[in-house]
């Protein structure tokens, strides 16, 4: 055979930004070897005319570190096209662990990343000491690519114990961390992750280790990655503030490396500041510096009925209404002194998280068949369709609805034309599923399929080979990946193919299928048709194959396995082994 | 407009650190005795919607347990961070032998 899989008859876009085409991919021994009109034999052949064949997307923000040990195809990501996925963001990560350190990382991840407790203890298989052990523990066993950050919160507790999370660092402890890092570069990091942001504490209620270092510790760590010319640089700082855009821009001058930074999102309670942050990136990179944003396309929304909204309970009159029995409840949103009331506190000029336009505000579900013609308009569209006010209209469609009628908001990245800008920036990386975070709360695993469905096809934002660009070459070269992201002879064969027609995110559901019985936010995917691993078919027709196909990816300054000192100053595995046992003072 | 006043307690069912869930509204709402003075707070944290079943009170602070966002009960504000959401927090009242929400509108 000539192939050992050949895709026949796609339209190949093949993650460079250039215009798709139609073509045949032979794959074989793992990689792409052919593109174009293929005759030669495969020992499996896939139609995919109508499709959009283009590279595995590459999810580099997830906190997938420990649910690949129970879940090797870190579920959902295949469904939505994701052949490779980066963790260690935000600071998190399982290695290096000092012998007992366990829980105090199991404390930052229980509460930072809201992962359930029981879900660890009995999932994950500690015994590793460093980065390398922990990504030589994933070895063999994983269905998609998996790279890691190494993150900040980790190195500091191998080095400081539980001090970690109550002081600074002394020089000779920082001296011990770049080692640490020096060490996980070695061993395959893609980069170093922090996490600065002070709403983020432990199980216990005290800060995450990294909130404790100074700008001197973080910078002298980071300093390692420039002198390696290797690896990423992921940071949370929390609320955005027009200083942290100077702190990143100072991050990338001083290192040379990649900074990647969250988060350049519209927020109607901000609504300019995302202009802000774009032009803070452009001066970075025209300078030559890489500062990236990080976005999402997924907008963080609200849904509700007025039997139970909680997005008002800012406003004191509408927050009592809230808690009265519903017949009462009904009779005071009818009262036109009530009304007036609950307008007059809607007008107030104090910031509130709702935003208070009846334009962004979005009818989901309705009650009665009359009502069907309103469902996904705006309240405002709604009620000039009815010639009323929309403030009146709001409550009037409740009222005649027993308060049935859902509603949908959204706060952050809710206006179109401003995400529009925001995505199709050079500066912008998309990304930000947090898959393996939040398994409670949310699922974000679709930000790719949101992108493809929802930005490029109804709304027309950018083109469809722009997009996929995004979603695989831009990442995968940010982050060092290699020889993937690309549709090219000699590239890892890391495919998906799906129905550029169709393809969408499903609203997250509800399943019980991690460790000791807990459960989870899921996220199917429509449109999605085969995603093809290192030239295996992982996921087919909304089914997972069951093959361990994926690698573990390592970053640039990887000395491999079994290398001694290369007298470059890189060391291989026993100097790694070596420099760890020093920096945890053993 | 109108003032409610909706029983959620007996006078002395709740001894001093001891809370329970009602519904109001059919939303869950949880009373607190805290040193003898009665608080009525809505049951999900702000930040990220955890259940309050087991947050921890000291004094008039509520502490969630999922990510340790802490709130001051007399007010709602959130008093670590800084500035994040407020809980929803309800006036009482004792009228007669019952503890009572009052809600105004």
């Amino acid at each position: 055979m000539e192939y050992d899989l050949l895709i026949r008859g796609g339209r190949v876009v093949d993650g460079s930004g250039l215009p798709g085409y139609r073509a045949d991919v032979g794959v074989r021994d793992g990689a792409i070897v052919e593109i174009g009109r293929l005759r030669g034999s495969a020992a499996r052949t896939l139609d995919a005319d109508g499709l959009v064949v283009a590279p595995g997307f590459v999810d580099h923000h997830t906190h997938l570190d420990a649910q690949l040990f129970w879940d090797p195809y870190g579920t959902c990501e295949p469904q939505h096209g994701v052949t490779t996925v980066v963790m260690g963001n935000c600071g998190l990560t399982l290695a290096p662990m000092r012998d007992g350190g366990e829980d105090a990382m199991v404390k930052s991840f229980v509460r930072v990343e809201a992962m359930p407790r029981e879900a660890l203890e009995a999932g994950v298989p500690w015994g590793w000491h460093s980065f390398g052990d922990y990504l030589d523990a994933l070895e063999g066993r994983v269905g998609i690519n998996v790279g890691g950050l190494v993150g900040h919160i980790a190195l500091r507790h191998y080095v400081l114990g539980e001090e970690a999370v109550e002081r600074s660092a002394t020089p000779d402890e920082v001296g011990r961390m770049r080692d640490l890092v020096r060490a996980a570069l070695m061993a395959g990091a893609l980069g170093l992750s922090t996490n600065r942001n002070d709403r983020h504490f432990r199980e216990d209620g005290k800060p995450v280790a990294s909130r404790l270092a100074d700008d001197a510790e973080f910078f002298a760590l980071c300093d390692v990655l420039g002198e390696q010319s290797a690896g990423v640089i992921e940071t949370i700082n929390g609320l955005d503030k027009p200083e942290h855009l100077v702190w990143y821009d100072a991050l990338a001058r001083r290192t040379g490396r990649p900074v990647i930074w969250q988060n350049v999102l519209h927020r109607w309670t901000q609504p300019a500041f995302w202009r802000e942050q774009l032009a803070a990136l452009a001066r970075t990179f025209g300078d030559g510096y890489r500062a990236f944003g990080l976005t999402n396309t997924v907008p963080i929304v609200q849904r509700f009925s007025l039997k139970n909204a909680q997005a008002f309970d800012e406003f004191p009159t509408w927050k009592n209404l809230m808690f009265l029995p519903e017949f009462v409840r009904k009779q005071a949103l009818a009262d036109p002194e009530t009304r007036a009331k609950l307008r007059a506190e809607m007008a107030a000029p104090a910031r509130t998280a709702f935003h208070r336009r009846w334009d962004l505000v979005r009818i989901i579900k309705v009650a009665r068949p009359e009502n069907q013609r309103h469902l996904g308009q705006s309240v405002a569209d709604m009620a000039a369709a009815r010639g009323q006010d929309a403030f009146d209209a709001f409550l009037d469609l409740s009222l005649e609805e027993d308060l049935e009628t859902t509603f949908w908001s959204a706060n952050t990245g809710g206006d179109p034309a401003a995400m529009a800008e925001i995505l199709r920036s050079p500066y912008v990386l998309v990304g930000l599923s947090d898959a393996g975070a939040h398994v409670q709360f949310d699922a974000a695993f679709g930000y790719g399929t949101t992108l493809l469905g929802l930005w490029v096809r109804e709304r027309g934002v950018m083109s469809l080979e722009q997009a996929i660009h995004k979603l695989t070459f831009q990442v995968a070269s940010v982050y060092g990946l290699e020889g993937r992201g690309l549709l090219r002879p000699g590239y890892a064969a890391d495919l998906a193919i799906f129905d550029p027609a169709t393809v969408s995110a499903h609203e997250p559901e509800w399943t019980v299928d991690f460790p000791a019985n807990t459960g989870r936010l899921i996220q199917r995917a429509e449109g999605m048709r085969y995603t093809i691993v290192n030239g295996r078919v992982i996921y087919e027709d909304g089914r997972l194959s069951g093959d361990l196909a994926g690698q573990v990816l390592r970053g640039a300054a990887w000395t491999g396995r079994g290398f001694a000192t290369n007298g470059a100053g890189r060391r291989g595995r026993s100097g790694q082994d070596a420099i760890e046992r020093s920096a945890a003072g053993v | 407009m109108g003032v409610a006043y909706l029983p959620v307690a007996r006078v002395g069912e709740l001894a001093p650190g001891a809370r329970k869930a009602v519904d109001l509204g059919g939303r869950r709402v949880f009373v607190a005795n805290v040193d003898g003075e009665h608080f009525a707070f809505a049951s999900q944290c702000p930040h990220e919607a955890t259940e309050l079943d087991d947050a921890e009170i000291k004094g008039t602070r509520l502490r969630c347990l999922a990510h340790s966002y802490c709130f001051d009960l007399r007010t709602g504000e959130c008093t670590i961070p800084r500035g994040g959401p407020p809980l929803t927090v309800l006036p009482v009242e004792q009228r007669d032998e019952e503890i009572c929400v009052r809600l105004e509108w």
